[in-house]
């Protein structure tokens, strides 16, 4: 076989394999593609695009410690019992 | 402060669906979209049950692990919420969802699925707090405004508790000991109990 037969083949595989492990570069980041949820603020933080009308009174927007124990306080509302002395049933 | 919790008294609750009724008032919820329900167990016979059902806004939360586009997020109080405008509706957290929290409204032909929404225990969503675009987008943000829960609010037998984890079992359970129940009920222990005998703290 002559050299030019010899050196056609493998030129050619050399091309492709450039080709081939250049394919990536024009491959765009996925990371940057789409949005990215929000940080949203703390409950604690308060409303302040809300009607101060419709605000529960007692605690201070801003404070985490009195936003929790106006949360704690009036989740006891919800227990009948705190305001009522009742026996417990025989079992 | 415990995570945010909802915990519902089958003893008490009446199948009134004033909790239905209160979440789809306050937040204007789309057509097709019941972000609470109750459903009752042997509905008709005498001795049936009735149950209040929301989001049950998970430690370890399926509809967060599946989100493709990571739109799930959860607040310092245990709140899983998630932001409409990185949602893509593929549906994937209504399949992977045991209690059918995440829902679709009915929106325009072909059935096009379009936002997914659920209960955000009144915690709206990220935009600013109590801003007009999260009253759209998520409903009130009541927690931000001191209060609870609508529907825990307005339930009508105090069926439906919710709130700090730690203040809603603490009454769940005085409530189990006026009824003349104590420690020998099942599942007892796994509740109440310390957390190395398997109580969860």
């Amino acid at each position: 076989m002559s050299a030019r037969a010899h050196t056609l083949p493998s030129a050619l595989a050399l091309v492709l394999l450039a080709a081939l492990g250049l394919a990536a570069c024009g491959e765009r980041s996925q990371a940057e593609a789409g949005p990215v949820k929000k940080a949203d603020s703390k409950a604690s933080a308060g409303a302040p695009h809300a009607d101060k009308a419709f605000t529960a009174a007692g605690w201070t927007a801003g404070d985490d410690t009195s936003w929790q124990t106006q949360i704690r306080t009036r989740a006891q509302g919800q227990n009948e019992y705190a305001r009522i002395t009742a026996s417990p049933k025989a079992p | 402060m415990a995570r945010m919790k909802f915990i519902c008294d089958a003893e008490r609750c009446i199948e009134c669906n004033g909790c239905t009724t209160a979440c789809k008032a306050e937040h204007e919820v789309p057509w097709g979209v019941n972000r609470r329900r109750v459903i009752t167990l042997n509905d008709g016979v005498p001795g049936e049950k009735s149950i209040s059902v929301a989001c049950m806004h998970c430690s370890d939360a399926p509809c967060m692990a599946v989100c493709p586009v990571d739109c799930f997020y959860r607040t310092d109080e245990g709140v899983v919420l998630h932001d409409k405008d990185v949602c893509i509706g593929c549906g994937y957290c209504s399949y992977a969802c045991p209690f059918g929290a995440p829902q679709f409204p009915s929106n325009g032909t072909f059935g096009l699925r379009g936002k997914m929404d659920k209960c955000t225990f009144c915690a709206g969503g990220p935009e600013e707090n109590g801003s007009q675009a999260e009253f759209e987008k998520y409903g009130r943000n009541r927690l931000a405004e001191g209060k609870l829960p609508a529907c825990a609010e307005m339930c009508s037998t105090k069926a439906l508790l919710g709130g700090d984890g730690d203040v809603v079992a603490d009454i769940f359970r005085s409530r189990v000991i006026m009824r003349g129940k104590g420690s020998e009920v099942w599942g007892w222990g796994t509740a109440y109990g310390k957390p190395s005998e398997g109580g969860k703290s």
